[in-house]
């Protein structure tokens, strides 16, 4: 049903003239989209929800400077990710990401493909910080290893073999919980 | 392969929405509303603080003229070096001679007793320039000179000493005779009239010039072959220019001429208190009048936060060497002790100006200045000026046709952020405006505003 803030511009703004009703459409139409890049980048549910009330709190800061020149939804998206990338560099200095042993499991995309989102969602919570922003950048949200290097501050070849090295553990821990579903039964 | 892996995980985060936590958003909605609240306070906070800083650095400043005031007239305190000996009047050339770091004595230009002593060493000259602008500190003396030099035609010259001695130092004397010198064509023939009816004008160019050997021993001989010139004469040598030379000074531009000649004020020695922020600013800046901009670059003395002293030499025998009819001393105040409350803040503008302004402490690298200071701006053509002798000097003078008459005073704010690289060096960058309310050229209200940028270099003492 169509509303007065159908049109973005309009929502706009009413946002920048911080009409309440207006921040709060915004929040509810978009909510639910930023909350899954926030649950990738993130290893855990609290960490989401901060990270996504973090986002929020600057989109409705920054929207003056949204320039109407593309989709308003990849503004969002974009500045949510690099939230994440912010995020991700300021806990970088605080610790040092042990580096983790791949174990090759032979695992066919087949199995990822009978699995739903929330369920993968679990499994990239648990891979290592680097390899888990690199996956999301590359494999999901389609970052080039160039855009990426210069992102993460890092090589374009270290971008590959953490790539290379998520994809592993993750394939590895799906087959691994396969594994066990197969023993249980 | 890896295309299939990307594949599928994008597909499956596609259309993924998840359900948010309904807390989230009064979370958001808080925050959003407080930041905003936060940055007014934020503003209301500095804002306050500012204030308040003034109000405090002004109160402070208040205090401690109050209490300089108080010390001196008590008597408790005295200005100049302790040993009388080695006052003005009694260094000798023989003095600094002696010293290899010995600045040109400073009244060596002005003084009867440089007559007495022409043997004067070049070298020694020389010597004092190189290291002039390396002169210590506390003490300083300005005072503007001119001379019309009758065997240098079609000449006037103007020049501008500075001098300062160290009271701190195991030989303390006065010390330094800094030049800056300006030529400039008259436009008419010069004569050999006696200083102190002469007529002089300087302006921010004329201060541009820095002092070399050459120019130095220059002044020497000058004052050498003219006795008459004492540091007093500045009071009635006003800074004068041959505008038409100088400054085109067309209907259009008389405004702008009106605002970039300077006259001095009569501030002949000053006595400055240790510890103080005083120094010499090399400023450029533009002001843009009536739709011209012009270029202004020139020199200016600093003394911020310092009551300022008028210095009576007590030697007699400089007075003795100045014509009593010309009435050189009239105005200066005889009891030494009594301070004059007048502080000189030349915000880096061009010339002297009096006015008040703040700065932060001096050892802070970054520094706030700022202030409001008045420049008296009297530009008189010669054959109109109002003196006896004046009459009888403007009519061999001929100074050009067109008569220019103008009296004015100059209002300026400045903002400047300093930047001290090093301890005695600063790097300035402000803005500052200029407000003439007053200023009559030929019955005729010229009220010009500038606004233009400070860009200069400072080098304190």
């Amino acid at each position: 049903m169509p509303t007065k803030y159908s049109n973005i511009e309009y929502l706009i703004k009413c946002c920048l003239r911080q009409e309440p009703e207006a921040q709060r459409h915004l929040y509810q139409s978009f909510a639910s989209t930023l909350y899954s890049i926030c649950l990738r980048y993130t290893k855990n549910t609290p960490d989401a929800e901060d990270l996504l009330q973090d986002a929020f709190i600057k989109i409705f800061q920054n929207l003056d400077k949204y320039n109407h020149q593309g989709s308003f939804e990849g503004w969002l998206k974009r500045l949510t990710v690099n939230l994440a990338i912010n995020n991700y560099h300021s806990k970088k200095k605080e610790q040092v990401e042990p580096l983790q042993e791949t174990h090759e499991h032979h695992c066919h995309n087949d199995i990822l493909e009978h699995m739903n989102a929330d369920q993968i969602l679990v499994v990239i919570g648990r891979l290592p910080e680097g390899y888990r922003m690199v996956l999301n950048l590359y494999a999901i949200d389609g970052y080039t290893h160039k855009e990426i290097a210069q992102m993460l501050g890092i090589s374009e070849g270290t971008s590959k073999s953490q790539l290379s090295r998520a994809k592993a553990s993750l394939l590895s821990m799906i087959s691994k919980e396969n594994e066990v579903l197969a023993h249980g039964r | 392969m890896e295309d299939n892996f990307n594949n599928i995980l994008s597909d499956k985060f596609k259309n993924h929405k998840p359900e948010v936590p309904p807390h989230l958003w009064s979370a958001i909605s808080q925050n959003v509303g407080k930041k905003k609240e936060q940055n007014k306070g934020l503003i209301l906070f500095l804002w306050g603080i500012c204030t308040s800083t003034v109000l405090c650095g002004m109160y402070l400043f208040n205090s401690y003229l109050q209490g300089q005031q108080s010390q001196y007239a008590n008597g408790s305190k005295t200005w100049g070096p302790s040993s009388p000996s080695s006052r003005i009047s009694t260094v000798s050339l023989n003095d600094f001679a002696s010293e290899s770091d010995a600045f040109v004595f400073r009244s060596l230009a002005f003084n009867k007793q440089v007559s007495q002593h022409q043997s004067v060493d070049s070298n020694v000259i020389n010597d004092v320039t190189h290291q002039g602008l390396a002169t210590t500190n506390l003490i300083s003396t300005t005072y503007l000179r001119h001379q019309a030099n009758s065997s240098v035609s079609n000449k006037k010259e103007t020049s501008l000493g500075i001098g300062s001695r160290s009271v701190d130092k195991p030989v303390q004397q006065d010390r330094g005779l800094l030049g800056s010198n300006y030529k400039y064509k008259a436009g008419t023939k010069a004569t050999s009239s006696p200083v102190n009816t002469v007529l002089t004008e300087t302006s921010a160019t004329a201060l541009l010039s820095t002092s070399s050997s050459s120019i130095l021993t220059a002044h020497v001989k000058d004052t050498l072959a003219q006795d008459s010139l004492c540091e007093s004469q500045c009071t009635e040598t006003l800074a004068v220019a041959e505008p038409q030379k100088t400054f085109k000074t067309n209907k259009k531009q008389q405004a702008f001429a009106q605002e970039v000649l300077l006259s001095f004020s009569p501030c002949r020695v000053l006595n400055l208190k240790e510890g103080i922020d005083q120094g010499y600013t090399i400023a450029a800046s533009y002001a843009k009048t009536k739709g011209k901009i012009k270029l202004k670059i020139g020199l200016s003395y600093t003394a911020l936060g310092t009551p300022l002293h008028y210095q009576v030499p007590e030697n007699p025998q400089i007075h003795t060497t100045l014509d009593p009819s010309k009435n050189n001393f009239a105005d200066v105040p005889k009891d030494q002790s009594a301070p004059n409350r007048i502080v000189l803040a030349s915000l880096h503008t061009l010339g002297v100006d009096i006015g008040i302004g703040y700065r932060r402490p001096l050892h802070q690298k970054w520094c706030l200045e700022t202030g409001i200071a008045a420049q008296p701006n009297l530009i008189l053509k010669s054959s109109n000026f109002n003196t006896a002798e004046s009459s009888k000097t403007a009519s061999k003078n001929k100074m050009g046709t067109n008569n220019f008459r103008a009296v004015g005073i100059n209002i300026q704010a400045n903002a400047c952020v300093a930047y001290r690289p090093i301890t005695r060096a600063e790097l300035l960058l402000g803005i500052q405006t200029s407000y003439t309310p007053l200023s009559i050229h030929k019955n005729e209200k010229i009220k010009p505003l500038s606004l233009g940028p400070i860009l200069g270099l400072k080098w304190l003492f």
